[in-house]
């Protein structure tokens, strides 16, 4: 093992993070190098130093009474219409209603378009098909924006219910001209949306564009300085 | 799941509300204010109630609910929290590095009240100089004791971001706090 990558797993060493293969290789490199003994010994200083002096501040039972009686109170007070059954009777003029709406419906409907999510999983969305395709598919391109949550997105800018604290954010792509893009699978692209410090960056990305669905096929993305 | 409103909340009480300490401290250490502390639990923890059906019994709750208190502090805290300049971790590369620095090598005179009364301020006011990313891995793995893949999970990260992360912010933490830690015995050097 050679001291960059003794270095490297110094942390997982300390944390007890590592295979026994590994710690056997780490043990070995230390019984021999002094510097990387000293870069141990140091680290663990830290770490002994942090766990043991650093400052715990306990809620105190007011706020936590205060918490319990509010979730209480919250829970008690919230309204149970969501529940309950609704009768409309079906007259000829509901009919119509729900007809009309469900044409509206098909008709208006937009582009269905997956979104990843941090844990991988795939959220059919649907967008307004003002973004209808202009341009062929898997067309090699370089587009410049933002990575956004588009739960966040379309919660801020439409009222949309997304609850992205409890869900996890669904992470899409704005390109500069205001389309939002989803990412198809890809290393690149999970590595994107796992990177926090691309948060309110400008993104290049270099890929292949299916702009039907809005897809973007990624081979490359740099973060541009602004 | 629960029979009722009642059984929903004792069961929530006992799983989720014995960690408020823990949230708490580390609410205070993330917004660096009493108030925004209260309000960052509190709006957690509601949320956390409303969605305790989601909980999956039998993984850690504490994980979960600091999952939420870290999405909860991203979507409403993080912009109103001044953010620290961000750090040139390159200047940092090793301890060995900080330790022969000169400015570090120096046998301060530090009287022992003194290191006692103020090496909590020390500590807190070094933890305030790490931005968000930093301080939160350096958190949950030395303050509260999670392993690298809850904490992953937390973070929305990889391992090895965890892994580097919290090798940096250590390190950054003691660069500033190092004639405290050679004073307290915390670090020791080699003898030749």
């Amino acid at each position: 093992m050679i001291c960059s990558t003794v270095n490297e797993l110094i942390a997982p060493y300390i944390d007890q993070e590592l295979s026994e293969e590994t710690l056997i290789k780490m043990n070995e490199h230390f019984e021999k190098c002094n510097s990387c003994r000293t870069e141990l010994k140091a680290h663990m200083g830290a770490h002994r130093l942090l766990a043991e002096k650093l400052e715990h501040t306990p809620v105190n039972d007011d706020v936590r009474d205060k918490i319990i009686a509010k979730m209480r109170e919250q829970e008690t007070a919230s309204p149970n219409w969501l529940f309950k059954k609704i009768h409309i009777p079906l007259r000829p003029v509901t009919g119509f209603a729900i007809a009309a709406s469900l044409i509206f419906g098909i008709l208006f409907i937009g582009d269905i378009v997956e979104f990843t999510n941090p844990d991988n999983t795939i959220r059919p969305i649907v967008i307004n098909s003002g973004m209808s395709p202009v341009m062929p598919d898997g067309l090699l391109a370089t587009v410049t924006g933002e990575v956004v949550c588009v739960g966040c997105y379309i919660r801020e800018n439409y009222n949309a219910e997304h609850d992205c604290d409890i869900k996890g954010h669904i992470f899409g792509f704005q390109s500069s001209d205001g389309n939002l893009w989803s990412f198809t699978h890809n290393e690149q692209a999970e590595n994107l949306i796992k990177i926090d410090e691309v948060t309110g960056k400008k993104v290049k990305i270099e890929g292949k564009l299916y702009y039907s669905a809005h897809f973007i096929n990624i081979d490359h993305y740099s973060i541009v300085e602004n | 799941m629960w029979d009722s409103i009642q059984e929903k909340q004792k069961a929530f009480e006992e799983e989720a509300v014995t960690h408020m300490d823990a949230l708490y401290n580390s609410a205070l250490k993330l917004t660096y204010n009493e108030d925004d502390a209260k309000d960052l639990i509190q709006e957690s923890y509601f949320k956390a109630f409303r969605f305790f059906e989601q909980f999956e019994p039998g993984t850690s709750c504490k994980a979960w609910l600091f999952k939420i208190l870290k999405n909860t502090f991203i979507n409403k805290y993080r912009k109103k929290v001044k953010q620290p300049e961000q750090v040139d971790f390159n200047t940092v590369e090793s301890f060995v590095d900080l330790i022969k620095d000169k400015n570090y090598d120096e046998d301060e005179a530090l009287d022992d009240g003194i290191v006692n009364s103020y090496l909590s301020d020390e500590i807190n006011e070094a933890l305030t100089k790490l931005s968000y990313e930093f301080k939160m891995v350096l958190i949950l793995s030395d303050v509260e004791g999670f392993s690298y893949k809850e904490i992953a999970d937390i973070m929305d990260c990889p391992i090895g971001t965890i892994r580097s992360r919290l090798s940096r912010a250590r390190k950054m933490m003691f660069k500033n706090l190092l004639k405290y830690a050679k004073k307290e015995g915390y670090y020791q050097e080699e003898k030749d």
